[in-house]
């Protein structure tokens, strides 16, 4: 008797301990196939060569050999990259935090200036670059026109190498409501009568913003400061549709360097191994920034060692 | 240090009228506090001499100066909020020196003084923590010395012990008061909290829908309620009331009666009561309330309920009307449930308010006016030794 009800008891607490896992299935079957496959699949290419049509080869580290040693395309997009992300990530927190920090005010029409800034970020890539081409054209753009008007002569935005990346970088930061987004929800949910108080104690406006907001803000900026990075060495949309690289490769990115490899010259496994560099590069930038990120991040509900929690 | 003048302040809301005309005069070194239920304005109110939120009329007068036109920071005042609005990110030596050193106060000073509102408060060996570090009193002690470290001519504290549990919250107001005393600085206290106001108070404001009902020392307000605001708010359990009309209306005395009332109740008051027609209230302690025998009675009830808190009993009466009464009567009471009582009230005790729900003020035995009276001169003799 107490066998059989045993018996079905250990039954009845495996279901007990299967079913959140069925729910979660089709999630991880996703993750399986989609994300994990792929990952490891495109770790084991890097160690080939690998063209879309004929033989396979193995080939051990060879492809990384050539990318650190005899391409010098690959130093020149991770330069462009690294260009392209001094300028965009900088711009793009401190942009997106103004924005965020104006857009909190309470004035009228917070809330349509909100949603008009966030725009730009639910646009389609494509749509986004071709107003972009429309506003950066030599001879028809609105840029130079706008700028005929002040009575400058415009340059060749985008045929020009000294301000084609700069180009690219502007219409990058179009997107940055997102960015904004996460900053205003992270300024709203700061309690007022901390500035209330530092009002009080005439803490001027700018020394509010400085000691008050932004180590109150600083995991959100964190957040982005990391996506951010991402971000930047992920550039490939604009670049591809706006200036497909040039001039003189000057906005050749990395990703586009990667892009290329695969799906022009058809080396797989070369564009693997070009995709795990950019990855251990990423890793590396985030880990540095999460590693300096106990100096300057504040977490509300952090407890520091050692502190005591009741006396 | 210096008084606080508050002339005709109104502060709108959109077209919500929350301050209509406030009028207060707040002696130098008093303690006030503002008392009333909520969205009475009180906060408001607070708020409007902080400067945190702009008046729409009238103006506010600190030590001789009007402050109405200046921000906060130029008031010198300090403000202590509910809860607690202290920096996360800063330790408690940061919290307390933060707007003194972006103020250009050497370093020295801020150190001395930090050090010397630690001490006062007993916070010197926490002074390291940050604020998450800290228990709730702790807390609280360090935001109020935040104000201290200020040396304000004024105190303002936002109902400063409600986040703070009851045993603490006890211990927490002695030492209000003890600062009080210590610092004999001007402080505005704000609180729902009737026990708050009435321990710490010298006099307590009493706003009812952004008006003052009555501005007058704790006793005053709990035995001479000037209307019936005041006298249904102060006091718990609260007073109970009942419609009468007046029978007559003598020299210094109203004689009132009641259908449900058999018998007559003679009030005296301090003065002839004008203007005796139409509905007027009785207003009654539940302690004043006595159960007794049939014939000595004015009314009587079925006792609804019993609560027993052991030094007293407070009984639930039902009456003929369907009102319901309470009376306090001693912890062995033997009424239950059911029983048929006999209330008796004692005109020494009753109040009497108007159609307005004015209170016509009535003659306060000798123990009870002499109290009242030491009650308001209390603050004058510590001001005076304060001056020395």
């Amino acid at each position: 008797m107490s066998g059989v009800q045993d018996r079905q008891y250990q039954r009845q607490k495996f279901v007990e301990k299967l079913t959140p896992y069925l729910f979660i299935s089709p999630w991880i079957l996703g993750f399986f196939f989609f994300t994990l496959g792929p990952l490891v699949f495109s770790f084991v290419m890097s160690f080939y060569d690998w063209p879309v049509v004929g033989e396979r080869e193995f080939i051990g580290t060879q492809n990384y050999e050539v990318m650190l040693t005899q391409d010098p395309l690959f130093w020149d997009s991770l330069w462009v990259t690294i260009k392209f992300g001094l300028f965009f990530v900088p711009f793009n927190i401190i942009l997106g935090l103004l924005l965020a920090v104006l857009l909190n005010q309470k004035v009228i029409g917070s809330g349509i200036f909100r949603t008009i800034f966030y725009l730009p970020s639910v646009i389609s890539g494509v749509a986004l670059v071709t107003i972009w081409a429309w506003i950066y054209s030599h001879e028809y753009g609105i840029l130079n026109f706008l700028l005929g008007l002040a009575g400058i002569d415009g340059p060749n935005w985008l045929g020009d190498p000294s301000w084609a990346l700069l180009a690219i970088v502007i219409a990058s930061l179009w997107g940055l409501g997102g960015t904004m987004l996460i900053l205003l929800t992270g300024l709203q949910s700061i309690p007022k009568e901390l500035y209330e108080a530092a009002k009080i104690s005439g803490v001027p406006g700018w020394a509010r913003l400085i000691f008050i907001t932004i180590p109150m803000l600083s995991p959100m900026l964190l957040f982005t400061f990391i996506t951010s990075i991402i971000a930047a060495f992920q550039q490939l949309t604009i670049a591809l549709l706006l200036t497909g690289g040039g001039p003189l490769e000057s906005t050749y990115f990395f990703a586009m360097y990667i892009y290329d490899n695969a799906f022009k010259h058809f080396e797989m496994g070369y564009a693997a191994a070009n995709s795990w560099v950019m990855f251990l590069i990423i890793l590396a930038l985030s880990m540095m920034v999460m590693k300096s990120s106990s100096a300057w991040v504040y977490y509300e509900g952090e407890m520091k060692k050692g502190g005591n929690k009741d006396a | 240090m210096a008084g606080v003048k508050i002339d005709g302040l109104e502060k709108k809301f959109g077209s919500l009228r929350v301050l209509k005309g406030i009028d207060l005069d707040i002696r130098d070194g008093e303690f006030v506090s503002f008392l009333g239920p909520s969205g009475c304005g009180k906060t408001t109110l607070l708020r409007s001499i902080a400067g945190l939120e702009e008046i729409d009329g009238g103006r506010v007068v600190l030590g001789g100066q009007p402050i109405s036109k200046l921000p906060p920071a130029k008031r010198d005042i300090a403000m202590v909020f509910q809860n607690y609005a202290l920096y996360p990110h800063m330790n408690v030596y940061k919290n307390l020196s933060f707007g003194l050193s972006l103020n250009g106060v050497p370093k020295a000073e801020i150190d001395e003084r930090v050090q010397n509102a630690a001490r006062i408060l007993q916070i010197t060996e926490l002074l390291k923590r940050r604020p998450k570090q800290l228990s709730g009193g702790q807390r609280q002690r360090v935001a109020i010395g935040r104000a201290i470290v200020r040396d304000p001519k004024l105190f303002l504290l936002d109902e400063p012990l409600s986040n703070l549990d009851a045993g603490l919250r006890v211990t927490m107001r002695v030492e209000l008061a003890n600062l009080h005393k210590r610092l004999g600085v001007t402080m505005i206290y704000v609180t729902h909290d009737q026990v708050e106001a009435m321990t710490l108070s010298d006099r307590v404001v009493v706003l009812d829908q952004g008006k003052v009902a009555q501005f007058g020392t704790p006793l005053e307000l709990f035995y001479a309620p000037r209307n019936l605001f005041v006298a249904s708010f102060i006091g718990s359990p609260k007073m109970n009331f009942l419609d009468v009309s007046v029978k007559i209306s003598g020299e210094k005395e109203l004689t009132v009666s009641a259908e449900e009332l058999s018998g007559e109740i003679k009030v005296a008051l301090e003065a002839a009561a004008k203007d005796v027609a139409g509905p007027h209230t009785l207003g009654i302690r539940p302690d004043n309330i006595e159960l007794v025998a049939q014939d000595e009675a004015h009314m009587s009830g079925q006792v609804l309920l019993v609560e027993r808190l052991g030094t007293e009993s407070q009984v639930h009466i039902k009456l003929e009307n369907g009102q319901t009464f309470v009376a306090i009567a001693r912890g062995t009471h033997p009424a239950a449930t059911g029983d048929r009582v006999y209330l008796k009230f004692p005109a020494q005790h009753c109040h009497i308010f108007n159609g307005e729900g004015q209170a016509y003020p009535r003659e306060l035995d000798a123990e009870t006016r002499s109290l009242i009276d030491r009650q308001k001169s209390l603050h004058g003799a510590a001001q005076r030794g304060e001056e020395k």
